[in-house]
């Protein structure tokens, strides 16, 4: 039969122009003018019309196996392809070791993140976030903190004196308990970051301007309980879940009874390194229950009310948590410095 | 305070433990041993680190004390019955205290050892000595600082034949006074200094060092043995003023037993009996001035529920009893859970019930109290300042900017820097903000800001009053290491007086720098004060005197000026040796926080689409874009939403003093799609309302 002949030179043709495809572009080409809908393979159907009635349903069947086969045959060599490209693709391919480029972003000063990671842990326990003045009265940085005049802590050359001697520096951020206390009944829950002044010898571990988180709870029945509660879900927040913590007494004018608060050394894990000078503990933050001398110069019912407060140095745990060694590396600004957090 | 283990140990008898061990159980019931170590006699010594409120551990006898509370043990005292008299006077010498010295030495007792004989003291003696860290010198003097390390109370023995005349007098010091110390020095005394006194001048420095000329030496024969009690504030200026520090000052600064003088020379004048064969004469005297109340034995009372309450643990009433009575307290009696406590003399730090029950709280043991914190009362306020401010710190990085923390202590050179609060006024000149009237504004520039007291009590350094004055310095150091492109901010705080020069202000600034173009330090401007407030800021041309000419805006919000943003002053480059062309701000951050808002008002906005046409005006030079803006709006009908600027042109094709501002309008509607026509005669009447009103004319034809 003529039609099933001319449909194998059809076949032949079009496999053969399948395999010179090169491209998909070329493929999809060659798809539409032979296969497509106003392709060449249209002629065919048209011709089984005129068909004798005998040789029509092996005509079709024979016109369907072809339109079938070559269909295959379209996406195999599409796959075929496709592969072809990615492979060509990943041999001009890019280099994955160039240099990425970056957003020209800055970062917050490393203070300003271990900051900001305190107080967020603290706010987490529903602490509240307050700041206060740098420049303080005596009244709040001393006298209100049950530190008397002849207290050796006042003398001059341990801090910060304004002009008019008025005012000062202030030494530590516990000031802000005292103005707390006076603005706000309790229950009371606050964190006070802020940076404080003291005339050191500058070194690699002192400076004349560091930063501290203070810490204040009062409410009623406060206890010692809370205050170990607190500092250690604290604690164990910044310095990770194994951190052990110690609770030792100790003593601030401000706090009765008082502790020191040790964690277990995060590079030997008590076992004793030079980090710890040895003994694997590494002391952390200052603590206590807020003296009653505390309470009575904000008139705050001791019977009723019971708080403690703690106070921590900012500069201290960044360089333990980041390794840093020169606490003067933080004021120096050099942006390769603050670059790198 | 160095802890020699073994003598320790003798003095808390049958108490067997390693060394480690009782540091560990000192430290935790806070006295810290910083170190467990052998000296070179391969002694064990503990490094006790004594809080200023624990005198009484200034001694082997007080550690000894708390290391017995803590073991079980009790620690045992050691002799000293010498015969004794009280008298008034001395035969030989005569005490005096003068009514004007009795502040500065409340109590002074003196009594005689005769034809002691001076030589090294025992082995035993100078090893304990050396482990406590104390140098042996003879028999006599070493006696001295045993005595002082053993009970906390500090002794200084004369040579009663070198002391001239037949008194000694406790007074302050005479104008031109000197005296030759025991480690060699001269010391010019000062008036308000305590000396102790023979009648031809000073032989010691009452509670701080002894005199050179009175020192006890191998000839001495015969010895007159001071203690008594000077006090702490004056022995510390004293001991601070000389530059010297001895375990005799160091002890009085922290108030010794009022009790413990007497028995203390007693113990003294015992060993060097025992030791140096000296004859203990019984008469002795005791020049007391301490009050009655002084004196008195102090009761407190102790209820066992706050001592619960306060802790967060149940501890009965027999356990607490029993800390305290280890401590040295007595308890006088005990009815339903209270108790009457009598405070020991040298326990001067306990004077209220809390500091009872700290007692029994660190005996008792900070690691037994539970770690249960109830966090279920109170939930804190949103801090809607707090999350501003924490807001555009975290968001100016995104921009580009490296947050810096600077010391604001000014160097000499950067004093001169404008302070933040000067602003011009109308007529160009500056004046302070708040300041009434513009003739002080030549002094207020000269004002030197907020002096810092230095050790000599004089003005040694002055706070900043702008965060530029110290980002100067930051950038220096960056340029020097060769980083030329910088982009800082700082969230600082700046100093200055009020007007009545008696407060200090402190403002919360946030200081800004870039080194690059005006528009876009101005753009991240907008953006934070976009971030914080409901009101748009706007840029008012000004020249703050730290800004060049010309190239300065002054921001405003609503009325209030929030800030100002500009090129830096040329002359500042040379000054502060800087190369970088600079871009600086200020912004008053205070008030910014303050009309901050924590939940910006939500505003509808159409769903049909905009439509977007372009104008170009040809106008002055001096014409400014915001000018531009508002009449455009104004003439505009409500369907324009937005102006923009996109381009400004001078030169080529545009006439000489004129510049080309080219101009895109959005509009769109609230109520429908806008056709062609209706754009079309917004356009038309935008155009001849601003030639109307402005000196401007449209370049070329609308499209």
């Amino acid at each position: 039969m003529e039609f099933i002949e001319d449909l194998e030179a059809f076949r032949e043709k079009v496999d053969q122009l399948i395999d010179d495809c090169e491209t998909a572009d070329e493929l999809g080409q060659v798809e539409s003018e032979y296969l497509g809908p106003k392709g060449e393979i249209r002629s065919f159907t048209e011709r089984i019309g005129s068909l004798p009635d005998e040789d029509r349903p092996e005509a079709g069947r024979t016109l369907n196996s072809v339109k079938n086969e070559l269909e295959e045959r379209f996406s195999r060599r599409e796959e075929e392809l496709e592969e072809t490209a990615e492979s060509t693709a990943a041999e001009a391919g890019i280099d994955v070791t160039a240099p990425g480029e970056s957003p020209e972003a800055g970062t917050n000063h490393p203070i300003t993140q271990t900051m900001r990671g305190v107080c967020e842990t603290f706010k987490q326990l529903g602490f509240e976030v307050k700041r206060g003045p740098e420049a303080e009265t005596e009244f709040y940085n001393f006298e209100a903190l049950n530190i008397p005049l002849d207290h050796p802590a006042r003398e001059g050359f341990d801090n910060y004196y304004l002009e008019g001697k008025q005012c000062l520096l202030r030494s530590h951020t516990s000031p802000m308990q005292i103005r707390i206390m006076e603005q706000q009944e309790p229950p009371i829950r606050s964190v006070v970051p802020g940076k404080c002044y003291r005339p050191d010898e500058v070194d690699a571990s002192h400076h004349q301007m560091f930063h501290q988180v203070e810490g204040l709870m009062v409410g009623e029945g406060v206890s010692m309980r809370d205050l170990k509660g607190v500092l250690s879900m604290f604690l164990t927040n910044i310095f990770g879940e194994e951190t052990e913590t110690r609770f030792r007494p100790s003593y601030f004018p401000f706090t009765e009874p008082s502790a020191e608060v040790d964690v277990s050394c995060f590079t030997c894990f008590g076992k004793g390194c030079s980090l710890c000078g040895g003994d694997g503990w590494i002391e952390i933050l200052g603590a206590g229950m807020v003296d009653p001398a505390v309470f009575d110069a904000v008139d705050i019912d001791t019977q009723k009310y019971t708080g403690f407060a703690f106070g921590m140095g900012v500069e201290r745990i960044d360089m333990l948590l980041r390794g840093i060694d020169d606490i003067r590396l933080y004021t120096e600004n050099h942006q390769e410095f603050l670059d790198q957090f | 305070m160095k802890v020699h283990y073994e003598w320790l140990l003798d003095i808390c008898t049958s108490c067997e433990m390693e060394a480690q061990k009782a540091a560990d159980l000192l430290t935790m019931a806070g006295l810290n041993v910083e170190s467990v170590q052998e000296n070179e006699d391969g002694e064990t010594v503990l490094d006790v680190e004594v809080t200023s409120n624990r005198p009484d551990c200034l001694s082997y006898q007080g550690i000894a004390r708390e290391l017995g509370v803590l073991t079980g043990f009790s620690p045992k005292y050691f002799p000293d019955d010498v015969s004794a008299r009280e008298v008034d006077s001395l035969e030989c010498v005569s005490i005096n205290i003068p009514e004007s010295a009795r502040d500065l030495c409340p109590r002074y007792t003196g009594r005689v050892v005769r034809n002691v004989e001076v030589t090294p003291s025992p082995d035993w003696m100078q090893k304990r000595l050396r482990a406590s860290g104390i140098q042996p010198v003879n028999n006599v003097v070493d006696i001295t600082n045993y005595v002082l390390l053993e009970r906390g109370q500090p002794l200084h023995a004369f040579d009663l034949q070198k002391i001239s005349g037949s008194s000694i007098t406790a007074r302050r010091a005479k104008d031109g006074e000197s005296i030759e110390a025991l480690n060699g020095q001269s010391y010019e005394m000062k008036p308000d200094q305590l000396v102790i006194a023979d009648e031809e001048g000073p032989v010691a420095v009452a509670g701080v060092i002894g005199g050179a000329d009175s020192e006890v030496q191998r000839h001495t024969e015969h010895v007159l043995l001071e203690s008594a009690l000077f006090d702490s504030v004056s022995v510390r200026h004293t001991a601070r003023d000389m530059g010297v520090s001895t375990e005799s000052s160091y002890r009085f600064e922290r108030k010794p037993d009022p009790q413990g003088v007497e028995e203390a020379s007693r113990r003294a004048a015992y060993l060097m009996e025992e030791i140096a064969g000296g004859e203990v004469q019984e008469a002795y005297v005791d020049r007391n001035f301490l009050s009655e109340d002084q004196l008195a034995a102090k009761v407190q009372n102790l209820r066992i529920d706050r001592v619960n309450d306060l802790l967060g643990v149940s501890i009965d009433i027999s356990a607490a009893k029993d800390i305290l009575q280890g401590l040295g307290f007595q308890v006088i009696s005990e009815d339903d859970g209270r108790a009457m406590v009598e405070i020991p003399s040298f326990r001067q730090d306990v004077t209220r019930e809390v500091d009872l029950i700290e007692e029994v709280g660190r005996i008792y043991g900070y690691d037994r109290i539970p770690e249960e914190p109830d966090l279920a009362q109170t939930l804190p306020d949103s801090n809607r300042k707090e999350q501003a401010r924490e807001a555009v710190r975290s968001i100016l990085p995104k921009y580009g900017y490296q947050e810096v923390v600077t010391f604001p202590f000014l160097e000499d050179e950067e004093q001169g820097v404008p302070s933040y609060w000067q602003r011009p006024n109308d007529d160009g000149q500056t004046v302070e903000q708040g300041e009434e009237s513009s003739d002080s504004a030549e002094d207020r520039e000269e004002e030197e800001g907020v002096g810092i007291i230095g050790a000599d009590g004089q003005v040694e350094r002055y706070l900043r009053k702008s965060l530029i004055s110290t980002f100067l310095r930051v950038i220096r150091t960056n340029e020097g290491y060769g980083m030329r492109d910088v982009s800082f901010f700082e969230v600082g705080r700046s100093f200055q007086w009020d007007i009545f020069e008696e407060n200090v202000l402190e403002q919360e600034i946030l200081g800004m720098v870039r080194s690059d173009g005006f528009s876009q330090i101005k753009g991240d401007l907008e953006a934070i004060i976009n971030r914080l407030l409901e009101e748009t800021p706007r840029f008012v041309s000004s020249n703050h005197p730290l800004l060049t000419p010309g190239y300065g805006a002054e921001i405003y919000v609503s009325h209030f000026p929030v800030g100002y943003v500009g090129r830096l002053r040329d002359g500042y480059h040379e000054q502060f040796e800087i190369q970088n062309e600079l871009m600086v701000a200020e912004l008053d951050f205070s008030l910014l926080l303050h009309r901050s808002v924590l939940h910006k008002r939500y505003e509808s906005f159409s769903r049909y689409p905009r439509s977007e046409k372009d104008l170009s005006f040809i106008a002055d030079e001096s014409m400014e874009w915001e000018t531009m803006k508002r009449c455009t709006f104004a003439v505009a009908p409500p369907i324009l939403e937005e102006v923009k600027l996109f381009d400004v042109f001078a030169g080529e094709g545009i006439p000489e003093g004129k510049k080309s501002i080219a101009v895109r309008l959005v509009f769109r509607s609230n109520e429908g799609t806008l056709n062609s026509e209706t754009l079309r005669n917004s356009m038309k009447q935008i155009v001849s309302g601003v030639e109307d009103r402005l000196p401007v004319e449209l370049r070329g034809e609308m499209d």
